[in-house]
């Protein structure tokens, strides 16, 4: 849950994470079980975190994921490829195979987690409820109330860049 | 339908999502029989997932939980109407 409240609101995550669980107890008689108890948690710590992300900001979150997907970007360098788009230096083979032994190697996780604070919101949003968290596309989308399109391109441009961290830790000289 | 190896690094996403036109489904397989720089690339982006998703879980601070405890315990001296 704290995860979570950091990717979205980092300067109010204590907030939203107290205030998730105040609303979580008041609500829990009224949980219906027609979703998950994790995404029905989620959706709630969401609506709090979009109040601060609007206040401080003073920006809804949609507006901030609609820009955001906006800005023209690239999943690898482009000076990578030649001329004709083939690769001029291509991916090398990676020292570790597993994921296990990619987040061992990652000083346990600990360089990953900070690879992914510091993508840009919205992309950090999406790869933590997405691929951290295990959520699916509709269930992201359904609890952000952001456009599927824009989710994917947030998501592959996130996951390319986690990628491309990796790629420094990992590839073989 | 000619696929670049840098038009499939922008396409990986949508391939693991399942979302992608029959054309470009063909144009990938096609590159991807005789690419193994491209194969290495998908098999990095899948590891990355995969990754992300075996991140240890973080565990509730002392605070976080007695603050839970004891709001569990107000709620139960106050049942709800």
């Amino acid at each position: 849950m704290s995860r979570v409240a950091r990717s979205m609101a980092p300067s109010h995550a204590e907030d939203v994470v107290q205030e998730t669980w105040a609303a979580v107890i008041d609500g829990l008689d009224r949980f219906e079980g027609r979703s998950s108890l994790k995404t029905w948690v989620l959706r709630i710590l969401s609506n709090r975190a979009k109040t601060w992300i609007k206040r401080e900001k003073r920006l809804d979150l949609e507006h901030i994921f609609t820009e955001e997907a906006a800005v023209e970007e690239t999943a690898v360098a482009p000076e990578r490829f030649s001329r004709i788009g083939n690769w001029s230096a291509p991916p090398a083979a990676w020292s570790e195979r597993t994921p296990e032994a990619i987040v061992l190697r990652m000083e346990t996780g600990m360089l990953l987690a900070r690879v992914v604070e510091e993508l840009p919101q919205a992309q950090r949003i999406v790869v933590t409820l997405r691929d951290v968290e295990g959520l699916s596309s509709d269930e992201v989308c359904d609890i952000l109330g952001v456009t599927e399109a824009n989710q994917r391109v947030l998501l592959h441009r996130g996951r390319s860049k986690v990628r491309s961290a990796m790629e420094r830790y990992l590839s073989e000289p | 339908m000619v696929i670049t190896c840098r038009e499939l690094t922008e396409l990986a996403t949508d391939k693991k999502e399942g979302v992608l036109s029959g054309m470009d489904r063909l144009g990938i397989r096609v590159h991807l029989s005789w690419c193994t720089r491209c194969r290495t690339y998908l098999e990095q982006m899948d590891l990355a997932v995969d990754a992300l998703a075996a991140l240890p879980d973080e565990a509730a601070t002392d605070e976080v939980v007695s603050d839970l405890v004891s709001r569990f315990e107000s709620k139960k001296r106050t049942p709800s109407e």
